[in-house]
């Protein structure tokens, strides 16, 4: 496992002085809303091929800080707020399941870790799932708390599945729990046999793949880890629906985000949404902390120490603003491009 | 007052049974004792119940629900439209009623299904009892918590899959993957296991009385798998915790685990789930135990 932090690319940047992206014309932008915050226009549709429902994203943005990361609630509590006022989608079991939900909501995606026993009642609300491929370890309780060892994004197979038939039964098990049966099913694994991974979930019966070349721990401080090169898991991803003969499968992906022209050049690849994991770790305030209180020094030997005052609960409110600061940023640049 | 729910899930979405049991509960769909209508689940007892059913009358005497033994007493197999083993499904309560004096709580489910129907019965909770009246598919009773639960028939491929607590139980004979990833409550299987029983399992307790296939205990966790006959090969292969009793013979034995000397708890533990089981605990001293290597 490479565990190298990320690097700039300058690939956006590039691919827009190639003339990949070219602003849009005066005309084209006379018949379009000149609201600049309105974001409706940068969604995204996640189609499931199973039951050709198309899911619908404000923005083609996700977090996956809520599973990633050991979260707490306060943690929970911001990035339920970050997916009512931001659009973006979350990936963890969220706090409080809320009856109020707005269209401009972003979607809050139940994880279902592969190898440990299911929890189905949690899923029968569940607006899209994910199956997360990667070791964890159960936090007991009829396995409802599930977690990630925090180090170690090991791809891990069900050990209890044998053949793609029997994950596919699996899938359709999770489907049918559901209030909603043809609920979007997909899976995230970490980048490492891409094609064959991609082929296996595909044949499985799966709607879309999240691809995790880089992986993000903790926010104060943040630990990144790269699993793999952004281009060549999306090659690799494209080549395996490609062959698959799957119309409709989708692409996500979380990524190191550089710079801000990336994203869309991943759009442009294929990939109907991706992470901003990296950006929020990049920019909160883990050189002022990080050495300071956090709930999250759980390797800390002192952790446990009853002479030491205890540290206060972080605070996670500079993820709201951040996450909207860079969004309004993006969807702008978004605006401004079009793709040929 | 226990109250009786019926429902004819193979109408609905496989799943959906633990959503239409939520609804009937909200609902209060309480009984329908037959043809008639509604009747008074109260004045339901042993040999009282579904009025008007041949041979439902003759049902459930007396027999203290919780044991398979009642449901064998109460008699039928494999109802064809289910509504006879509603019938007989409401006799045991009636008789299981009785022996618990009467829960106000208790909610009773009849799963009126057509054969070898999927994902039955899953992530049902907190119910007196479910049970059907036709064999069961894949994941029948999945993620099941404090319920009894019956299948008056064979059950599919991951029958009881991350059940949490509870008591499953299959009449007839089950297929590949009994019990996996199951992390507590106990599974009674009263004929034949297929491959892999036990597989990753995480801390319940399964019990076969007949013979189960290759691979049992496959990558087991946690847990006791009980084995009432044979083996087949390599029984207990990768296996990193819990127990394997076996009165049979196996095969062949992994390498992964080793006999160990059956001891008082061992017994206890038996007899315990033999117990619990309905079966008779004559054969202790015929059974080997299984374990990893310290």
């Amino acid at each position: 496992m490479n565990t190298k932090k990320s690097k700039g690319s300058g690939d956006g940047s590039k691919r827009i002085s190639e003339g990949r992206f070219v602003p849009k014309s005066l005309a084209e932008r006379l018949e379009h809303s000149p609201g600049l915050g309105d974001r409706t226009d940068t969604g995204c549709r996640i189609t499931s091929q199973t039951s050709g429902r198309k899911l619908y994203w404000p923005v083609p943005v996700f977090t996956r800080l809520g599973i990633d990361t050991p979260a707490s609630d306060s943690l929970r509590l911001v990035l339920d707020r970050l997916r009512k006022r931001c659009g973006i989608s979350v990936v963890g079991n969220s706090l409080q399941q809320s009856l109020e939900r707005s269209l401009d909501d972003g979607l809050s995606i139940a994880p279902i870790m592969v190898d440990e026993p299911c929890s189905l009642r949690s899923l029968m609300h569940a607006e899209q799932m994910e199956l997360q491929f990667f070791r964890s370890r159960s936090g007991g309780g009829g396995g409802a708390s599930e977690y990630y060892l925090a180090d170690e994004w090991i791809p891990k197979m069900p050990s209890d599945l044998m053949q793609v038939e029997h994950l596919a039964k699996r899938v359709e098990l999770y489907r049918s729990i559901s209030d909603q049966p043809t609920v979007v099913v997909g899976a995230c694994i970490a980048a490492g046999s891409i094609y064959h991974d991609v082929r296996y979930l595909i044949d499985s019966g799966l709607d879309y793949v999240c691809l995790l070349t880089d992986a993000v721990g903790g926010l104060m401080p943040a630990r990144r880890w790269r699993f793999e090169s952004i281009p060549r898991g999306i090659e690799e991803a494209k080549r395996a629906i490609a062959d698959s003969g799957v119309e409709g499968f989708s692409l996500f992906l979380s990524g190191a985000i550089d710079q801000m022209e990336q994203p869309l050049d991943w759009i442009f690849d294929g990939v109907q949404a991706f992470s901003i994991d990296s950006v929020l770790a990049s920019r909160g305030p883990a050189a002022v902390t990080s050495s300071a209180s956090s709930d999250e020094s759980f390797s800390s030997f002192l952790g446990g120490s009853t002479g030491y005052a205890t540290p206060s609960a972080p605070s996670y409110d500079w993820l709201l603003d951040e996450a909207d600061s860079w969004l309004t940023d993006w969807s702008s640049l978004r605006r401004f491009f079009m793709s040929r | 007052m226990a109250r009786i729910i019926e429902l004819r899930v193979d109408q609905l979405e496989p799943g959906q049974v633990v959503h239409a049991v939520a609804r009937a509960i909200a609902r209060g769909d309480w009984v329908r004792g037959g043809a008639d209508g509604q009747i008074d689940a109260s004045k339901l007892g042993p040999g009282q119940a579904g009025t008007g059913q041949a041979g439902a009358g003759q049902a459930g005497t007396g027999q203290a629900s919780g044991q398979p033994g009642a449901i064998q007493q109460a008699g039928g197999h494999q109802g064809e439209d289910g509504q006879r083993a509603y019938s007989q499904g409401a006799a045991s309560l009636g008789a299981s009623n009785q022996a618990s004096g009467g829960d106000d709580d208790a909610i009773y489910v009849v799963l009126l299904t057509t054969q070898g129907c999927d994902f039955v019965g899953c992530g049902l909770k907190d119910l007196l009892k479910a049970e059907t009246g036709a064999s069961v598919g894949a994941y029948g009773f999945a993620n099941t918590d404090n319920c009894e639960c019956v299948v008056q028939g064979n059950a599919g491929d991951y029958f009881g899959h991350s059940q949490v607590s509870g008591t499953l139980t299959v009449m007839g004979s089950v297929s590949d993957s009994l019990g996996a990833m199951a992390i507590g409550g106990l599974n009674v299987v009263l004929g034949d296991a297929g491959n892999r029983a036990g597989v990753s399992l995480r801390g319940a307790d399964l019990l076969v009385r007949g013979d189960v296939g290759s691979h049992a205990g496959y990558r087991m966790e946690s847990g006791t798998l009980v084995i009432g006959g044979n083996a087949g090969p390599n029984l207990g292969a990768q296996m990193r915790g819990g127990s394997i009793y076996i009165r049979g013979e196996a095969q062949s034995i992994s390498s992964d685990i080793e006999e160990a000397r059956l001891r008082e708890p061992d017994r206890l533990k038996l007899s315990l789930l033999l117990m619990k089981a309905g079966i008779r605990a004559s054969a202790l001293k015929e059974f080997r135990v299984y374990r990893k290597p310290d």
